[in-house]
């Protein structure tokens, strides 16, 4: 069994092991003393001298300061409900605002080839008047002339009132 | 070196040691690495469990519960085929630096 597992099996038994090595530490000391030695060291520190042999203190440590995060906590509702809160909207935010980010900017278009994509506003620079709309006739002078465009469409607005076959009064 | 000092790494090599000729719990350990070294050496627990702590999670020894002669339940340690290796690895490398160390002492 590799080193690795046993880590694993030390801390899934570690209860039963810290208990078996406290029962060795005792047995140690009793017989020290029988021997007339004396010994004034700190059996629980002993222990987790040993223990930490084991590389499972700071999972241990993680779970008592969890814990302990916890009940300071429960014992400051007030405290807690304004930092749950506070958490709340600014990641609320946050996630609110990179939405609206990512479907603007960020989401790739739609389509095939997306990078080759553009828009076309024509001007006209005699008259200064710029965002002139395309006339089918210009339409097809681009198709046919550019060599930058493989394919030109055109869109465009247009309002109606429906009349449904009535006059407007 | 004062008494109760020991070399850097050697514990555990001491331990497998003692531990060649048949299974011991740990204070039995401790006086035996303390008579062999004619008093002159003394494992303190808290470098003796550490160092059977980090044996156990080698795989180089194992514990099995028994009886002690003060008719005490407790853990002995044995050595297992992978500690009897580490053992003869750990005496080699030690003969060598040694033998180096020596060598140094002796011609500079």
């Amino acid at each position: 069994m590799p080193e690795f597992f046993r880590r694993i099996y030390f801390l899934l038994n570690r209860r039963r092991l810290e208990r078996e090595l406290a029962h060795d530490i005792a047995v140690h000391r009793e017989m020290m003393s029988a021997d007339g030695r004396k010994d004034f060291g700190n059996p629980t520190l002993l222990r987790e001298q040993a223990t930490e042999v084991w590389g499972w203190g700071w999972l241990e440590r993680l779970v008592q300061d969890t814990r302990y995060g916890f009940r300071v906590l429960h014992k400051n509702p007030g405290f807690t409900l304004i930092a749950l809160l506070a958490l709340g909207l600014g990641i609320g935010a946050n996630t609110a605002l990179f939405s609206v980010v990512y479907g603007v900017l960020l989401k790739p278009l739609p389509y095939e080839k997306d990078n080759q994509l553009v828009v076309l506003h024509q001007a006209f620079q005699k008259t200064g008047q710029k965002n002139v709309g395309f006339s089918v006739k210009e339409l097809q002078d681009y198709r046919q002339q550019s060599r930058s465009l493989a394919e030109l469409e055109e869109y465009h607005q247009m309002s109606f009132i429906l009349l449904d076959g009535h006059e407007p009064s | 070196m004062a008494k109760n000092e020991m070399l850097p790494g050697t514990l555990g090599m001491l331990i497998l040691r003692v531990l060649q000729p048949g299974a011991m719990h740990g204070y039995a350990i401790a006086q035996r690495i303390h008579q062999l070294s004619n008093d002159l050496l003394q494992v303190e627990e808290g470098s003796l469990y550490p160092a059977l702590q980090r044996m156990l999670l080698k795989g180089w020894v194992k514990a099995e519960w028994g009886v002690s002669e003060t008719n005490r339940k407790v853990r002995f340690y044995r050595l297992t085929p992978a500690g009897r290796k580490q053992l003869e690895t750990e005496m080699n490398d030690f003969d060598r630096v040694l033998a180096g160390i020596q060598a140094v002492l002796q011609k500079a």
